[in-house]
């Protein structure tokens, strides 16, 4: 046993210290947050649920050894009872026949009745004695057989006694054959019941000294699970604690990471708003002594002169939209949550129709909607990327077709939206798509086209500063959305999928 | 058109007081002008003996050294005698802020510097015509 206790001991050591000893490292060694996102969380959480199962298994191996250990004891200790019994009732058997004799004697001697009734109540007492004993051995057929001789050798014992008496009564002698005849018997009895004690005295013996070792063995067994238990608790403990530290660490160093991003983009959105305000004044003065000159000085300049002079505001004019439209870009960054109010997307398109209404008249443009959704968000923000893309729209046209801009509105899962991750799989996402009858694009533009001053055309063909759609981004991106773009299959335009969380 | 009625100019910006009365020649607008660079210098010409009660139209900008167009917007307006001159602001803030804080301290006309300064004469001409106006009222009328 010892040997194989041994060997299942080094085998243990060889096999899971070094394990422990990876987890218990940390301990003294500095703790630095694996922020790998490698790292794998399942295989963590894996570990976790395995080791709380082990030491569940464990603590409920251990109740229930425990329970059936108690329940052995009891068992034992009545059987050790039992014994105690068997040799008491055994005892005062022939206590109750020592005191018939007794009787027996002194009333030989004396002649007197009184002494007579130890006898009598000997007498009473001993089938229930006999009674007791032979139910108690019962399930023990050598001490039932015992028991059979002795109760001849009682009966002979007590025929004999009576006879005694009987003739005492009548005042015949003592006759000191049938008296040593009597003891003889009582030499058996004494005999039987000795070797009937001592057989009882063997058993239990035995019972204690079983008691005794299984005790022993039990208590070394339960300090030995409970050691076990402790060990997996602790091993149990130290994952979880290592995992709750690191994930301690990612939470700290994500806040410090987000603080300082939100710092960051703060300080450049306040730049960009100073830039595009600052870079606004001398331009304004471009434009208005250009205008000076031209008004002012017009006899005295020649045509390249006044050419030069259009292509001076001109260019400042587009500078100027240039600044506007980035001073919007800034201002559409860095939106908090908590600004956001309840916004009725069909207003937002009423008042863009408004503002529009000049070149949806002069365009012949016709823009068709469902009724859209009411949304989270900022009213300003979505004005503008409902503005920009039906702009947009009326924009890039055939030359003599008339803008046409359906407006469609459908409720989608998240993970109907492409390239979007499985993150958002489960939540449900309002879906506006913007379609139109434009020049549309080739399909391997339809992330370009949202790259911050990326333009598909030139100046020459199209107006514009290649943020429009950027911003529509940025808008979207502000309001947890996704903005994809597609060309229009079988038919020329473009379509635009807004995605928002409802 | 009224030429007794001065106007003055409060700008700190020299290309912008040029813009400014180049447009006004133009347009055939002869009032004499003043300057001033700062709000003080404002005030000043606001109070001066020789210019009192000849000045009829301020045209302020609002950010400008020493004294800024919000204080003298503040102090004329809180003047008894001064408050009845009709105020421009004239600025290149286009903030909503800017707009409403002017006119609570009762401002006349809010404009932003236009790049383009062909509407402009009619703003100035409209005031100097209220002033016109104004003037014929019995003294004593605020």
């Amino acid at each position: 046993m010892r040997t194989r206790a041994q060997k299942i001991k080094v085998w243990f050591l060889i096999r899971f210290l070094p394990k422990l000893g990876k987890y218990f490292h940390s301990f003294s060694g500095k703790k630095i947050p694996n922020l790998n996102p490698l790292y794998s969380v399942p295989s963590a959480l894996f570990t976790i649920i395995l080791a709380t199962s082990v030491s569940l298994l464990l603590l409920v191996f251990l109740s229930w050894v425990t329970f059936n250990h108690f329940e052995e004891m009891g068992k034992r200790t009545n059987d050790v009872a039992h014994s105690y019994q068997i040799r008491f009732v055994n005892k005062e058997l022939i206590k109750t026949l020592v005191d018939i004799e007794t009787g027996q004697r002194g009333f030989l001697l004396s002649h007197q009745e009184h002494f007579l009734v130890p006898y009598q109540k000997g007498l009473d007492n001993i089938k229930q004695f006999q009674t007791d004993l032979r139910e108690l051995v019962r399930d023990n057929e050598v001490q039932l057989k015992r028991l059979d001789s002795l109760d001849i050798f009682i009966k002979q014992r007590l025929i004999f006694i009576k006879g005694n008496i009987a003739r005492a009564q009548e005042n015949i002698p003592i006759d000191l054959k049938t008296l040593n005849l009597g003891k003889g018997y009582m030499d058996k009895i004494r005999a039987t019941s000795e070797r009937f004690d001592q057989q009882e005295k063997g058993y239990l013996d035995v019972r204690i000294e079983l008691q005794k070792s299984a005790d022993h063995n039990m208590s070394l067994y339960l300090l030995g699970l409970c050691g076990l238990a402790l060990a997996f608790l602790a091993v149990f403990f130290r994952l979880l604690y290592v995992e709750l530290s690191r994930r301690i660490g990612f939470q700290t160093e994500l806040e410090n990471k987000l603080s300082e991003l939100e710092r960051t983009n703060a300080e450049l959105e306040q730049f960009a708003y100073v830039a595009s305000h600052d870079l606004q004044e001398p331009l304004r003065k471009i434009r208005a002594f250009s205008e000076r000159l031209q008004v002012r000085h017009a006899p005295q300049l020649n045509e390249d002169a006044q050419n030069s002079l259009v292509k001076i505001s001109q260019s400042a004019m587009r500078m100027q939209n240039l600044i506007n439209d980035l001073l919007a870009f800034s201002k559409a960054t860095n939106r908090r949550e908590e600004n956001f109010e309840k916004v009725d997307l069909n207003n937002v398109l009423k008042n863009v129709r408004e503002e529009l209404s000049e070149r949806i008249v002069q365009k012949n443009a016709r823009i068709i909607n469902q009724p859209l959704p009411e949304v989270l968000g900022v009213r300003s923000q979505f004005e503008q990327l409902f503005t920009n893309l039906i702009s947009n729209s009326m924009k890039y046209c055939h030359e003599g077709v008339a803008p046409m801009v359906t407006i469609d509105y459908q409720q989608v899962a998240g993970g109907e939206i492409p390239n979007a991750g499985d993150l958002q799989s489960e939540n449900i996402y309002h879906r506006i798509t913007f379609i139109d009858n434009g020049i549309g694009f080739e399909p391997q533009y339809a992330e370009k086209i949202f790259v911050i001053f990326q333009r598909l055309h030139s100046r020459n063909e199209f107006e514009g500063t290649g943020i429009g759609l950027s911003l529509c981004r940025r808008i979207v991106t502000n309001h947890n959305g996704y903005i994809l773009a597609e060309p229009r299959q079988g038919e020329s335009g473009a379509i635009f999928h807004v995605y928002l969380p409802k | 058109m009224n030429k007794a009625i001065t106007i003055l100019i409060c700008d700190d910006d020299e290309d912008d007081v040029y813009l400014l009365k180049s447009v006004m020649e133009e347009c055939g607008i002869k009032n004499p002008i003043v300057y001033a660079k700062n709000g003080l210098e404002a005030i000043a010409n606001l109070n001066s003996p020789a210019l009192q009660n000849r000045i009829g139209l301020v045209l302020l900008d609002l950010n400008m050294p020493k004294m800024d167009g919000r204080e003298v917007l503040k102090a004329v307006k809180s003047d008894g005698l001064l408050r009845r001159i009709p105020i421009v602001v004239l600025t290149t803030s286009s903030a909503s802020e800017d707009i409403d804080n002017c006119y609570s301290m009762g401002a006349n006309c809010f404009i932003t510097k236009p790049a383009s300064y062909e509407n402009f004469n009619d703003t100035v001409k409209t005031l100097l015509k209220f002033w016109t106006q104004l003037s014929r009222l019995p003294v004593g009328a605020n």
